[in-house]
């Protein structure tokens, strides 16, 4: 662990660590991880609750610091003891959030969920001076997600954050199956944050696509190259990047370092905010108008905004296409339009605005064929196939 | 439009896998070729698969798992069902990516089959393979009615 994070801590340009935590940690096991370790057994992540505090001190010593953050990614839907630990460290920054935790990767109910963060938030504000949370909520499932919905779950959980004590946030956004789409998507995010989260310091951070991802090497690299692109263009404040290898294996440290070298390379490249076209701009007006529908409803519910969310998803008003989980109502889904744009197949019963000028709702749902095509979509436009 | 439904599936996966686009992508191919499809979502033990067989009594159950961990996990749940379902036994089918290594489909299959499964579907033509399997059960299912 400390020799990939000494190898990025030395690169020439800004750049923030990553301690992953391994999947036992992440189910709340913190015994099999001792298992492993005594019979020199490799996991797949840190296992930082296992670890005693001085070991992972130890580990961070000399690379931890002002000039080198580091976030701790978790992916539990129940994270006090993690939280709790961080404290101890004395590291101060995390990420998920009570939806994006839940929902797309466990079968905890979301009520259960709720409650830990509002927990674990308490225990990172109250011990950290610091305290940052990053929300998963612009990620979700990885794909087929109209930015609407992810714009306005990251930001409800960044206000439901706040609301338990932490006023650092960071709000992400997955790259979709357009950039157009994307340059909108993220203006509207700004425009939106400033609105909502004007107590808050945040700021973004964008994802390279999260989604079956291209298995050539050139169609791999064009695509983390779009997103570095897309990322300064947007004026997003950080991003975490992808490597070629994503389709094929586990990427290891030297192929993190290419990717964060060829992100910043790209990214150096450009040296203005982009101003946006009228097709973008008209991707903004619609996303904007749809997040905002989302989050005013959504936040009227009651004044506590966890109970908003779980009132949001029982009616089906938050409703995440193509997630299984108990909570989620499950009556919508997400298609891509011919420009390449997502859009909703079936809205279900999420509250979206009526005079949108795109909105078509389809006669027919998403067939399993069409949805092989979506999921693979940019995977075959980057590796130079077609559809 | 929904095809009329002529057998009922039970989806399930294993216990360690949080993958669900193999299963969002199953349960709408299993409605397109006439099965009523249910979904136990992902993550699911084996236990929530037997009682969830003994309260659907599904005619098909299909287990799908794309962690690498489904050859284990998938034989522990075949031999826990066949212990537990008595006289009652539906057509059991696995398949996705069941090991890290393509090259083990074959010896895997084998032995998937002797622990009990009726078939095994991995490797390039999985999907071929499976729909193939299908409009065969589909076929035997309108036949029976």
């Amino acid at each position: 662990m400390r020799l990939g994070l000494s190898a990025v801590a030395k690169l020439e340009f800004p750049v923030i660590g990553t301690l992953t935590l391994d999947s036992y940690t992440r189910v709340g096991d913190y015994r099999t991880p001792q298992v492993c370790l005594d019979k020199g057994e490799k996991l797949n992540g840190y296992p930082i609750v296992t670890h005693s505090v001085t070991a992972t001190r130890n580990m961070l010593e000399g690379l931890f610091g002002p000039n080198f953050p580091v976030q701790v990614r978790h992916g539990t839907a129940l994270p006090q003891n993690v939280f709790r630990r961080l404290v101890e460290i004395g590291l101060d920054a995390s990420e998920g959030g009570p939806v994006s935790y839940c929902l797309p990767y466990s079968k905890i109910p979301l009520s259960k969920a709720i409650q830990a963060w509002a927990e674990s938030c308490h225990i990172l504000g109250d011990g950290s001076e610091c305290a940052h949370i990053e929300s998963f909520g612009g990620c979700l499932l990885g794909q087929l997600c109209p930015p609407s919905i992810l714009i306005a779950i990251a930001l409800l959980e960044c206000l439901f954050f706040h609301q338990h004590g932490v006023h650092s946030v960071s709000i992400s956004y997955a790259q979709g199956t357009s950039l157009m789409q994307d340059r909108g998507a993220i203006a509207a995010l700004r425009e939106l944050a400033g609105q909502y989260l004007s107590d808050l310091d945040w700021h973004v951070v964008l994802y390279t696509y999260m989604g079956v991802f291209p298995s050539s090497f050139e169609g791999a690299t064009s695509l983390i190259q779009d997103s570095a692109q897309l990322g300064k263009e947007t004026a997003c404040e950080r991003m975490i990047v992808k490597t070629p290898q994503e389709a094929r294996q586990i990427p290891s440290v030297d192929d993190n370092i290419y990717s964060l070298r060829l992100a910043s390379t790209t990214a150096n490249n450009i040296h203005s905010i982009r101003i946006l076209s009228s097709q973008e701009a008209a991707y903004r007006d619609e996303i904007f108008l749809e997040a905002q529908t989302l989050i005013d409803e959504v936040l009227s519910l009651n004044a506590d905004i966890g109970k908003c969310l779980l009132l949001a998803f029982n009616k089906g008003l938050l409703d995440i296409p193509y997630c299984l989980h108990m909570d989620n109502a499950g009556r919508t889904s997400a298609y891509i339009d011919p420009d390449g744009a997502l859009r909703w197949a079936r809205s279900g019963s999420v509250p979206l605005p009526p005079n949108l000028r795109y909105l078509r709702r389809r006669q027919n749902d998403v067939s399993s064929s069409e949805l092989l095509n979506l999921l693979n979509y940019v995977a075959n436009k980057y590796d130079g196939m077609t559809c | 439009m929904q095809p009329a439904q002529h057998f009922k599936c039970l989806l399930t996966t294993i216990e360690s896998d949080s993958h669900t686009w193999n299963l969002v992508y199953l349960q709408r191919f299993i409605q397109e070729h006439g099965g009523l499809a249910k979904i136990l979502g992902c993550c699911v033990s084996p236990r929530e698969t037997v009682d969830a067989i003994k309260s659907f009594r599904p005619d098909l159950v299909v287990v799908s798992s794309v962690n690498g961990h489904g050859f284990h996990q998938g034989r522990e749940l075949i031999t826990k069902a066949v212990q537990s379902l008595g006289t009652y036994r539906p057509i059991f089918v696995v398949g996705g990516k069941l090991t890290t290594a393509e090259e083990d489909n074959k010896w895997i299959s084998d032995d998937l089959q002797k622990a009990g499964y009726d078939k095994v579907f991995v490797g390039q033509s999985a999907i071929e393979d499976f729909t193939s399997f299908l409009q065969e059960f589909r076929q035997q299912a309108m036949v029976s009615c």
